[in-house]
C-alpha cells in the first residue's frame, strides 16, 4: 500500500506525538504533520491536503471527539480517515467516536504492527 | 307537494302568533295548531298528527322536559326544541336533546332578529320531518367497549365536526375516548351559550376535560374543546403547542362556528399529525375542509348513513372523496385510537424497517466499524422513538442491541456468529413488538428471554440492559493497563525519555497551579479537567515508554480525578491532599529518571507508594478524613520512651530476622517493656478510631456553644447568691460545687467541638509559598509543627488573610534569591518554618524565614524621615521592629527601600488587633525574621478586667491593657490646647475620663484618688480613668442586638458572674469618641 500519504498526528503532550511519529516511521509512513490540539488540527486540515488523521481523545481547547464531529461535518472533510486513540478501551467512550463516524480506534499503549495494520485497515475500506 | 305539519307548543301566545305567522311564509310548511302547554299539546297530536313540533322547554304546569320524555317513550315525534339564552334554558335543552330531540333553536332577542330566526326555522324544521326518530335507548353504554389507555400523544390533534344530532353522536364518541386522547377540537352547530351548558355536560361524562373553548386555549392530551356559539374556532400553533384561536367573523355555510374553518386550519397547522372526522348534520359544511385534511396527511372519517340522524355533511364529503373511511357511529372512537396508534408507532415501525434492510446488506456476518456506528445512531434513534411512545420492550431490546454493538466494538463479543445472531433476533423482535402496537396500542409479547439471551452472550450476570456497563469496563481498564506491561520496548529512546521528563514536570507543576485554583473553587469543572488531563497525558507517554511504576500512579490518580469530574466524588480536603501528595509522588519518580535514566522499575527509598495508594483507594471509596496512621516506632519516640537511635537499631534488628515487628523487636533488646508498647499500640489504635465523625451545622454548634455560655453565668449567679446566703447547707454546697465542676468540662467540651487543626491553613500557605517562589525565583522549602493545634473554626478565616500577607513578606522581601544566599554563605535554598501552639488561652502561630533579616538602621532613618520618630535613641531593638507596623512607614516601595519588608504590614496589625490578638517581631540581621503572632482561641469569649465606673461596670479586654497605676498629682498635667495627660514611664498620655464619656456621676474625680489604666488601640494609647479594678474574668460576649449595633466605644455586652450587666470597651472606638468630645 502506498506508504507517502501525509498523516495528521494530533495530541496536546509533545511527547506523545513524537512516539507515534516514531512508530508510523518504523512502519515506513514518513510524511506527518503535527497539530498539538483539535483547533491546531483544524486549520492544518483546511490549509493542506491529509489522507489520515491520527488523534488523542483528550486535549485542551478542542477533543478529539470534537475534532471527528467537525471533521465529518465538513463537506470537504467528512470522508476523512480518521483514527482514534484512546487511553483505554472504555465502551462509552468507543461507542460515542464510532457514533460520530471514526474509522477506527486504537488503545494505548500500541505497537507499530498494530497501527500499520490499522491504517491499512482503514485505508482498503475507501 | 306535501306540505310539513307543523305544531307550535308555548305558553307564550306572543310567540306562537309570531312562529305561526313567520312559518306561514314558507309554502312547504304548515302550522297546524299551537298549544300553551302540554296537556293541550298532548291532545292536538293525538288530534292533528303533526310531522314535527316546536316545544319551549320552559314552561308553567308540566315542564317541557317531563313532557318530551313522555313523548318520547310513547309517541315519538320529531321535536325543535325553543329556548331562551339563558343558563337555565341551555341545561334544559341539553336535556332536551339528550333525551331525543332533534334540534334547538334560540328564541329571538338582541342582535338575533325574528328574520334571521324565521329562516333557520324552517330549514330545522324541514331537516326534522326526514329525520328517523326512533324510540330513545336505554343508556348506550352497550357500543361502548373499554378503550385502552394511549401512549404519548402530545403532537396529534382531532378534529370533529358536527350539526343536526350531533349533541348526542358526539356524546357517544366523546365519552368513550381515554383520558389521555390527543387534544380534541369540536365544531358543532348550536346557537349562542348553549354551548357554555353542552361542555360542562359533557364533561361531567367523559374521562377527559371538556371545556368551551376560549381564545388562546391550548390543545393538549386529555382536554376537548368546544367551539362557543357564534364564534368561529381557528387551530394554530406555536412551536410544539396547538392553540386555538375564537374569533368572529363572517357566518360560512350560515354557520358560525363552522366546521370548514376549523378544518382548514387544522389542516394547516396539524397536517399529518391530525384526524378529522364529520358526524351527522345538515348541509355541506366540513366536507371541503376534511378533503384538505386528508389532502395534508391526516386521517379522515365520516359517519355512515344509517347511524345517522342527517345524513348531509358526511354525505357532502364521502362524495368529495374526503374520506378515509365510512363508520358507524359506535365504531368512531375506536377507529380514533387505532389511527392514533398507526399514527404514531408510523416513524417507530419505519426506523426499525430502515435498520433491519441496513442489517441484510451486511456481509461476511461481520460489523465493521461503520457499520455499527450506523446501527447504534439508528438505535438511539429508535430508543429515543420508544421511550416517548412508552413502547418499553422495543425500548428494551434497543437498549440491548446497543449494548452488544459497544461490546463489540471494544472486542468483547466473544462468540461473533451468536452475536451476529442475536441482532438479528433483536431487530426482528422489534419489528414484530413495534406492528403490534402499531395495530392494537400494546404487545403481549415476552422480551425477557432475549434480555438473557444478550447477557448470556456477553457473560454478564445480571440479565439488565440498564445496569452501567462501569464494572466491567472499570476491570478492563486496569486488565488493559496490566496487559500494557508487556508494552513494545523498541521505543526505548533515550531522547525521548528526556523529552517525557521535562514534558512531565511542566504537566505536574501544573497540576500543583491549578489545585489550588480548585482549592478555592472545589465545584469548578473546569479546574478538575485541567489536573484530569495532566495525569491522563503522562500516563499515556509513560506506558510507550514501560515506565509502569508512574504509569500506575497517573493512572489511578486519574481515576480519582475522572470520579470527581463525574460528581460521584466531592473534592475535599483529602483528596486534594492525596492529588498532591500523588504529584509530589509522581515528580519524585521522574526526577530519580533524570539521575538514572536506568531507574524506571525502581521506587525512591523515601517514597511509600503503598500507603499513598491506599489513601488513594480509601478516598475513592469515600473514607474522608483518614489519619495518616503513626508508625509505632514514631510514637515510641515521640513520646520519649526511645531515642531515635535507638529505634534504628530495632528497625536494624528487623532487618536481619524478617517477621518479628518492631514492638516485639524493641522489647527483645531490652530497649522498652511490654507495657510501654502496648500504650503505645493502644495510642495508635486511637488514631484510627477518630476517624468515626459526624457533620453537624455549624449553626446547631453555635446555638448550643451560646446556651452552654448562658449555663456558665447562671452558675456564677448561684454561687454568689450562695456566698452572701448564711444558710447555705454543707450538703447542699458539695452538690453544687460537683455541678460546677461539670459545668466547666461541659463548656471546655463545648467550646473543643468547634476547634479544628490548624493543619489545613498550615497546608494553603505551603502551597501559596510554592506558587509564589515560583513567581520570584527563589528555591524555597517549608517546615511546619504543631499543624495539630487546633484553632476555632470561626478563626481560620479571620487569621487567614494576615497570615498570607506575613508569607508574602518573607518570601518576596525576607528569602534572598538563591546567588545572594550563597555569597551570604547559607544553603541555596530558603526555609520558611510555620509553627503553632497554644500559649494560655491563646494560639500563637510564628512565621519564622532564615532570609536577611531586618535592617535597624534604615527603619531608623526611615521613621525619622516620616516623622514618625524624634530621635532613634533608647529604643529597644523590638521596639525598632515595631515601627515597620506603623503606617507611615508601610507602603510598598517605600519598605522595600528600608528593609526589604513588608507590604502593608499596618494592615496586617489591624486585623490581628481586630481579632483580639497580638503581634510581635523577632529579627537579626543575616540571619532571618520571626513574626509571633497570637490570637485568642476563639472569638466568643474575651479575657478582660472588670472596672468600675461610678454605678456601672465595664470590661477592658485584657490584650489592650499594658498597665494599670494610680498616678500621682505630679504626674497629671493639663495643658491648653493639649488636653490633660498622663506621664506614665517617661511618656505623655492623654487622659480619658471614663465617666465624662458615659455620663456618669464617678465616686473620685481626681485622677490621683481614681485609677489609671493604659489601654492601647490602633496605634495610640491613651490612660482610661477608672474608680475601682474589681477583677478578672472569661466573659461569654453578647450581641447588644440590632438596635445598639454602631455604639462607639463599646463592642458588645456580657454578664457578669454577679447577673449585672457589663458594657465591653472597644479601645479604638472609645478613643475616637473621646477625641471627638
Amino acid at each position: 500500500m502506498d506508504k507517502s500519504i501525509k498523516i495528521l498526528i494530533v495530541d496536546d503532550f509533545a511527547t506523545m506525538r513524537k512516539v507515534i511519529r516514531n512508530l508510523l516511521k518504523q512502519s515506513g509512513y514518513e510524511n506527518i504533520v503535527e497539530a498539538e490540539d483539535g483547533v491546531n488540527a483544524l486549520k492544518v486540515l483546511q490549509s493542506q491536503k491529509i489522507d489520515f488523521v491520527v488523534s488523542d481523545w483528550n486535549m485542551p481547547n478542542m477533543s478529539g471527539l470534537e475534532l471527528l464531529k467537525a471533521v465529518r461535518a465538513d463537506e470537504e472533510l467528512k470522508a476523512l480517515p480518521f483514527l482514534m486513540v484512546t487511553a483505554e478501551a472504555l465502551q462509552e467512550n468507543v461507542v460515542a467516536a464510532v457514533k460520530a463516524g471514526v474509522s477506527n480506534y486504537i488503545v494505548k499503549p500500541f505497537t507499530s504492527e498494530t497501527l500499520d495494520e490499522k491504517i491499512k485497515k482503514i485505508m482498503e475500506k475507501i | 307537494m306535501k306540505k310539513i305539519r307543523v305544531l307550535i307548543v308555548d305558553d307564550s301566545a306572543i310567540v306562537r302568533k309570531i312562529f305561526s305567522e313567520e312559518l306561514s311564509k314558507y309554502p312547504d310548511l304548515e302550522v297546524v295548531g299551537a298549544a300553551p302547554d302540554p296537556f293541550v299539546a298532548r291532545d292536538k297530536i293525538v288530534a292533528l298528527k303533526p310531522d314535527v313540533i316546536t316545544l319551549d322547554v320552559e314552561m308553567p304546569r308540566m315542564d317541557g322536559i317531563t313532557f318530551l320524555r313522555k313523548l318520547m317513550r310513547y309517541y315519538p315525534l320529531p321535536t325543535i326544541i325553543v329556548s331562551s339564552l339563558t343558563q337555565k334554558g341551555g341545561k334544559l335543552t341539553l336535556e332536551a336533546l339528550d333525551i331525543g330531540a332533534v334540534d334547538v333553536i334560540a328564541k329571538p332577542g338582541g342582535s338575533y332578529s325574528v328574520g334571521d330566526m324565521s329562516s333557520q326555522l324552517a330549514e330545522k324544521i324541514r331537516v326534522a320531518s326526514r329525520v328517523n326518530v326512533i324510540r330513545k335507548a336505554e343508556p348506550a353504554a352497550a357500543g361502548a367497549e373499554p378503550i385502552r389507555a394511549l401512549a404519548q400523544t402530545t403532537n396529534k390533534v382531532i378534529a370533529i365536526g358536527a350539526s343536526t344530532g350531533g349533541t348526542e353522536a358526539l356524546k357517544n364518541v366523546l365519552t368513550k375516548m381515554p383520558a389521555n386522547s390527543p387534544g380534541i377540537v369540536v365544531v358543532q352547530h348550536m346557537p349562542a351559550h348553549f354551548t357554555t351548558a353542552f361542555a360542562e355536560r359533557l364533561n361531567g361524562m367523559c374521562p377527559m376535560t371538556v371545556k368551551e373553548a376560549a381564545d388562546n386555549d391550548s390543545v393538549t392530551p386529555g382536554t376537548v374543546l368546544i367551539a362557543p356559539g357564534n364564534y368561529h374556532m381557528i387551530l394554530r400553533r406555536s412551536g410544539a403547542r396547538y392553540y386555538v384561536e375564537v374569533k368572529t367573523g363572517p357566518m360560512v355555510h350560515h354557520q358560525r362556528p363552522a366546521v370548514d374553518i376549523l378544518f382548514k386550519s387544522t389542516a394547516k397547522y396539524a397536517g399529518a399529525n391530525a384526524i378529522g372526522v364529520i358526524l351527522t348534520g345538515m348541509g355541506a359544511d366540513g366536507a371541503q375542509g376534511l378533503l384538505e385534511m386528508k389532502q395534508a396527511g391526516a386521517g379522515t372519517i365520516a359517519q355512515d348513513e344509517k347511524s345517522c340522524v342527517v345524513f348531509g355533511m358526511p354525505k357532502e364529503a364521502i362524495k368529495l372523496g374526503a374520506a378515509d373511511k365510512i363508520v358507524p357511529l359506535d365504531q368512531i372512537a375506536n377507529e380514533f385510537i387505532r389511527m392514533v396508534y398507526k399514527m404514531s408507532y408510523h416513524s417507530l415501525t419505519g426506523l426499525i424497517d430502515g435498520m433491519a434492510s441496513d442489517f441484510l446488506f451486511i456481509d461476511g456476518r461481520d460489523i465493521d466499524i461503520a457499520a455499527a456506528g450506523k446501527f447504534l445512531n439508528h438505535l438511539d434513534q429508535i430508543l429515543a422513538e420508544a421511550e416517548k411512545l412508552s413502547a418499553l420492550p422495543v425500548a428494551k431490546v434497543s437498549r440491548s442491541l446497543s449494548h452488544i454493538l459497544g461490546k463489540w466494538l471494544i472486542d468483547q463479543v466473544k462468540d461473533k456468529e451468536e452475536g451476529f445472531g442475536t441482532i438479528e433476533k433483536g431487530i426482528s423482535l422489534m419489528q414484530e413488538a413495534a406492528d403490534s402496537y402499531k395495530n392494537t396500542g400494546s404487545y403481549g409479547g415476552n422480551v425477557a428471554d432475549f434480555i438473557g439471551r444478550c447477557a448470556t452472550l456477553l457473560g454478564e450476570e445480571i440479565p439488565s440492559a440498564e445496569t452501567a456497563p462501569g464494572a466491567a469496563d472499570a476491570s478492563s481498564a486496569d486488565e488493559s493497563a496490566a496487559a500494557a506491561g508487556s508494552a513494545p520496548d523498541q521505543m526505548q529512546d533515550d531522547s525521548l525519555l528526556k523529552d517525557f521528563i521535562v514534558e512531565a514536570c511542566e504537566y505536574i507543576d501544573e497540576i500543583e497551579v491549578n489545585i489550588l485554583n480548585l482549592e478555592q473553587e472545589p465545584e469548578n469543572k473546569e479546574f478538575i479537567n485541567a489536573i484530569f488531563r495532566p495525569f491522563h497525558s503522562i500516563k499515556g507517554v509513560a506506558s510507550f515508554l514501560n515506565l509502569n511504576i508512574i504509569r500506575d500512579l497517573a493512572h489511578k490518580l486519574e481515576n480519582l480525578l475522572d470520579k470527581a469530574r463525574n460528581g460521584e466524588l466531592d473534592v475535599t480536603p483529602p483528596l486534594i491532599d492525596v492529588v498532591l501528595d500523588g504529584a509530589d509522588a509522581l515528580k519524585a519518580l521522574v526526577n530519580q529518571l533524570k539521575t538514572d535514566p536506568g531507574s524506571s522499575q525502581a521506587i525512591p527509598e523515601d517514597l511509600d507508594l503503598e500507603e499513598l495508594k491506599n489513601r488513594i483507594r480509601m478516598v475513592e471509596e469515600g473514607e474522608v478524613d483518614i489519619p495518616v496512621r503513626k508508625k509505632l516506632g514514631e510514637i515510641l519516640v515521640a513520646d520519649g520512651v526511645i531515642t531515635p537511635e535507638t529505634l534504628q537499631k530495632g528497625l536494624d534488628a528487623i532487618e536481619k530476622k524478617p517477621g518479628t515487628k518492631i514492638g516485639e523487636a524493641l522489647i527483645n533488646e531490652g530497649e522498652v517493656t511490654p507495657k510501654q508498647v502496648s500504650r503505645a499500640l493502644r495510642k495508635q489504635v486511637d488514631q484510627v478510631s477518630e476517624v468515626s465523625t459526624i457533620r453537624v451545622d455549624t449553626h446547631k454548634l453555635d446555638d448550643m456553644i451560646d446556651m452552654v455560655g448562658e449555663l456558665v453565668i447562671t452558675q456564677s449567679m448561684v454561687q454568689q447568691d450562695l456566698n452572701t446566703s448564711l444558710h447555705a447547707d454543707r450538703n447542699l454546697m458539695r452538690d453544687i460545687a460537683q455541678l460546677f465542676r461539670i459545668t466547666s468540662a461541659l463548656q471546655r467540651a463545648s467550646t473543643g467541638l468547634r476547634m479544628i487543626p490548624i493543619k489545613q491553613t498550615f497546608q494553603r500557605m505551603s502551597r501559596l509559598v510554592r506558587d509564589l517562589s515560583k513567581a520570584a525565583g527563589k528555591s524555597i522549602s517549608v517546615e511546619m509543627e504543631g499543624e495539630d493545634t487546633e484553632i476555632d473554626r470561626n478563626m481560620v478565616d479571620e487569621i487567614y488573610n494576615p497570615l498570607v500577607h506575613m508569607i508574602r513578606n518573607s518570601v518576596d522581601h525576607g528569602l534572598e534569591v538563591p546567588a545572594e544566599r550563597l555569597r551570604a554563605g547559607k544553603s541555596e535554598k530558603g526555609l520558611i518554618r510555620l509553627s503553632a501552639y497554644h500559649r494560655g488561652g491563646n494560639i500563637v502561630i510564628e512565621i519564622m524565614d532564615d532570609g536577611r533579616g531586618l535592617n535597624k538602621e534604615k527603619i531608623l532613618d526611615k521613621a525619622i524621615k516620616n516623622n514618625v520618630l524624634q530621635s532613634r535613641d533608647g529604643l529597644s531593638d523590638a521596639e525598632i521592629y515595631r515601627l515597620i507596623l506603623l503606617p507611615g512607614l508601610s507602603t510598598a516601595e517605600k519598605v522595600t527601600d528600608i528593609s526589604g519588608r513588608g507590604v502593608g504590614m499596618d494592615v496586617v496589625k489591624q486585623a490581628i488587633e481586630k481579632l483580639r490578638g497580638k503581634i510581635e517581631i523577632e529579627s537579626r540581621q543575616g540571619e532571618g525574621t520571626t513574626f509571633i503572632t497570637s490570637f485568642p482561641l476563639t472569638m466568643a469569649i474575651i479575657d478582660g478586667m472588670i472596672v468600675k465606673v461610678g454605678p456601672e461596670r465595664y470590661i477592658l479586654p485584657t490584650p489592650a491593657i499594658r498597665q494599670a497605676l494610680r498616678p500621682t498629682r505630679e504626674s497629671y498635667n493639663n495643658v491648653v490646647g493639649k488636653g490633660e495627660t498622663i506621664r506614665v514611664m517617661g511618656q505623655l498620655l492623654p487622659l480619658v475620663r471614663l465617666y465624662q464619656l458615659f455620663g456618669l456621676e464617678p465616686d473620685y474625680k481626681d485622677p490621683w484618688d481614681a485609677i489609671g489604666v493604659v489601654v492601647e488601640g490602633g496605634d495610640r494609647s491613651k490612660c482610661l480613668l477608672v474608680d475601682k479594678i474589681i477583677g478578672k474574668a472569661e466573659v461569654v460576649i453578647k450581641s447588644l442586638g440590632e438596635g445598639f449595633k454602631n455604639i462607639r466605644g463599646i463592642s458588645g455586652g456580657a454578664i457578669l458572674g454577679d447577673g449585672q450587666v457589663g458594657l465591653i470597651i472597644d479601645p479604638e472606638g472609645l478613643f475616637d469618641f473621646s477625641e471627638k468630645q
